[in-house]
Parts: structure tokens; sequence; C-alpha cells
């Protein structure tokens, strides 16, 4: 039985578990799908069939699949010099998308993560909802597209507020790409209505002196790294801090971590990357990434997140 | 024109992988490799801090991308 690796060629993450398993001897398929458009694939039905080449390897996922690893895949021409035309990547990437998805159609297989799954727990707001159901205590927050609720609850929180996106905070224009990090709002007054009606955004409850931590769940494990700042400049998004920041391994209390891994096993997930802060002495839940990077953690902090990965690939 | 309240925050970044003659992808080996005049090593092995980012800039040092819906 084998283990299926999705992910594109550039995906330095995912080699980490490719030098496990070939370590451990077991069989896998690594599959960089943006190469699927040189690769071949059939799928037959009845008799169910879902034959995968590679240029190395060929598999018959109905029969020996056991486990997924959903990673980073590729779309089709993603690497490629000479695209054709946007009319035609986008079909191209949309049929391959289709028969990638219908991978969930054979029973009994391990996903990390079941792409359903994925997207609802990408939500913001079933990530909040359950995370404060499961006790994980979250900031006060307001998502709202209404001046009038927004200035409610600048009064609620005493005038001390952040805004980020509710969704992918990267803007992508024809030349140029942009992000949107976390912003404190400093006065609301001159925030135009018509701007703020255009689209939702999220606003919470500011935890301006914080220390972030970043929770790794596979399974029933946590790892955790606090991330600290060297230098003298702090910031409310730590994403901005391109030097002087470390990441350090720690624990947090128990009883934190439990509820961590609770979340991700409630939103039907084996991974998640969480987002903690600690306010005082309070830890807050921020936002869990279902698929969320850890490959900056694995060699900087030394958290074995790949062996733990793999381990749970090759379980079943 | 409106545009999004939050547009106004919005820092320029970069998304795109830069792929350079130092490093290659080994079909055979299923990972990439750090091409260094004669040697070759699998990047994750590499030492010092020039170990390329992934595609996804994933660092997390200022570019941090969702998976849109998982690839679509």
């Amino acid at each position: 039985m084998s283990i299926l690796l999705l992910s594109n060629k550039w995906d330095i993450s995912i080699d980490f578990i490719v030098n496990i398993l070939r370590k451990k001897n077991v069989s896998y398929i690594r599959i960089n799908t943006e190469d699927l458009i040189d690769e071949p694939v059939t799928v037959n039905i009845p008799n169910f069939s879902f034959m995968l080449k590679t240029r190395f390897k060929s598999i018959n996922l109905v029969q020996d699949l056991k486990s997924v690893y959903l990673r980073r895949p590729g779309k089709p021409f993603e690497f490629s010099d000479n695209k054709p035309k946007e009319s035609i990547i986008n079909y191209v990437t949309d049929q391959w998308h289709s028969l990638i998805s219908g991978i969930q159609a054979i029973p009994d297989i391990l996903w990390i993560n079941n792409p359903l799954k994925n997207n609802f727990a990408e939500i913001k707001i079933n990530q909040l909802f359950l995370a404060n159901k499961i006790g994980l205590k979250i900031p006060e927050t307001c998502i709202t597209s209404e001046k009038k609720s927004l200035e409610l609850f600048w009064s609620k929180c005493n005038q001390k507020i952040i805004a980020k996106a509710l969704y992918s905070p990267l803007i992508k224009d024809k030349n140029e790409e942009f992000f949107i990090f976390t912003n404190q709002i400093l006065k609301i007054d001159d925030i135009d209505e018509e701007d703020l009606k255009i689209s939702p955004t999220i606003f919470q409850e500011a935890l301006i002196e914080k220390t972030d931590y970043r929770i790794t769940v596979i399974g029933d494990k946590c790892f955790t790294v606090k991330i600290l700042s060297n230098g003298s400049i702090k910031s409310l998004d730590w994403r901005t801090l391109k030097e002087n920041i470390k990441f350090v391994r720690c624990d947090l209390p128990s009883d934190l971590e439990e509820k961590c891994i609770k979340l991700v096993k409630e939103f039907g997930l084996v991974f998640g990357a969480i987002d903690i802060v600690q306010s005082g002495d309070e830890y807050y839940f921020l936002e869990i990434n279902p698929n969320g990077e850890w490959g900056w953690l694995q060699k900087s902090a030394g958290l074995p997140i790949a062996e733990s990965i793999a381990d749970k690939l090759c379980e079943v | 024109m409106e545009q999004p309240f939050l547009f106004k925050f919005k820092q320029p970044c970069s998304t795109k992988f830069e792929i350079n003659n130092k490093i290659q992808y080994s079909y055979e080996n299923e990972m990439v490799f750090l091409t260094n005049g004669s040697s070759n090593i699998p990047v994750i092995d590499s030492k010092g801090q020039n170990m390329p980012s992934t595609k996804k800039a994933d660092l997390e040092k200022g570019e941090d991308q969702k998976d849109s819906l998982m690839w679509k």
C-alpha cells in the first residue's frame, strides 16, 4: 500500500517528507500536479481504477492507496516559460482540479487534510465560532460592512481595534501584488461608508502588548514555538518583521494545547497551524490555517513536524 | 470609485517564485537539489540562511498566501 504526496516540485517542505519515507523504505508516489499535463492519468468506472504514472512510478490508487498528503498542488503551466493563452490555462486547470478531486471517491483513505474539511476550516467565522465553543478564548470580534456597526464596536472596545482581511489578504493586479497585514485602526471618523460597504472586514479588539505563538497540530501531537523579535521594533503583525525574528520551541499550558488538538479534530482535520497570542495572563485564539506552512520551523526551531506527518501517513 | 476599506493598508509584496540556476528538481530523487559546482546536495540538507523559500514564500516573513479554495 502506498502514500500519495500531492504538491509541486518546488515545495521544499514536502522534500522533508520524501526524505523520511525513502529512508524508511516506505512505498509512496509524489505527484507534482503541474506536471500532470505531461504524465498520463486514466480513470475507469465501473470496475473503478485510477491510474497515475510519473517518470519512474505508476500506481492504481484504488488498489494501492492508503493515505494522501494534500500539500501545495501546482497549477498546470505554472512554471512554464511558454504559457498558452489564459482561456487554455483556466480550462486545463479546471479539468485537472476536477480529476484530482475525484480521488476523494476512493474509500477508506487517510487525508492530511481532506480538501472539503480544509475549505470549511479556512473560513474565519467557522474558526472563531468553533474555537469559542470548545473553550478557547477569542478576541471580541465584529465582521461587518456597515459603519454604524463598526462605530458601536469601536466604543465597545474602548477605541482599540484592529482590522484584517476576512479571507486571503493577497491582492493581485496585472503586474504587481500586494498584501494586507493586520492593522490597528486609530480613528474611524474618516472611514468612508462606501469603502466599508463594498466588502466585509473583520475587526477585533486590539491586543497590543502580546506574545505570539504558532502551534502546529498533527493528530494528537502539538508543537509550539514562541515568536520573538530580537530588535527594538515591535509589530502588531510579526510577519512584517523580515529580520531580527526568531522562533523558539516551547510548551504552553497543557489544557490550551489539548484544546488546540481538539479544535483540529472537531474540524475533521489531521493537521492544523494555529496562531495564539498571550496578552496579560490570557491566551487568545486568533486563527487556524488548516494547510499552514511548517517547513520554516523544521530546521530553525528543530521541530519534528515532518517526522510526525510521515508517521501519520504511514500508520494507516 | 470605491475600493475595499482595507486596500488603503496594502503593502507591495512578491509572490513570484524565482527558479535560479542554483537549484534543480531531481525527478529521480523527487527532491530539490542545490547545485554547487560538482556537488549536489538536497536543499533540505543545505546549511546557512540561503535555503530557498518555497513557491508560496512560506517563511511567512511578509507573504502569507492562503490556498484559495485549494489551488482553484
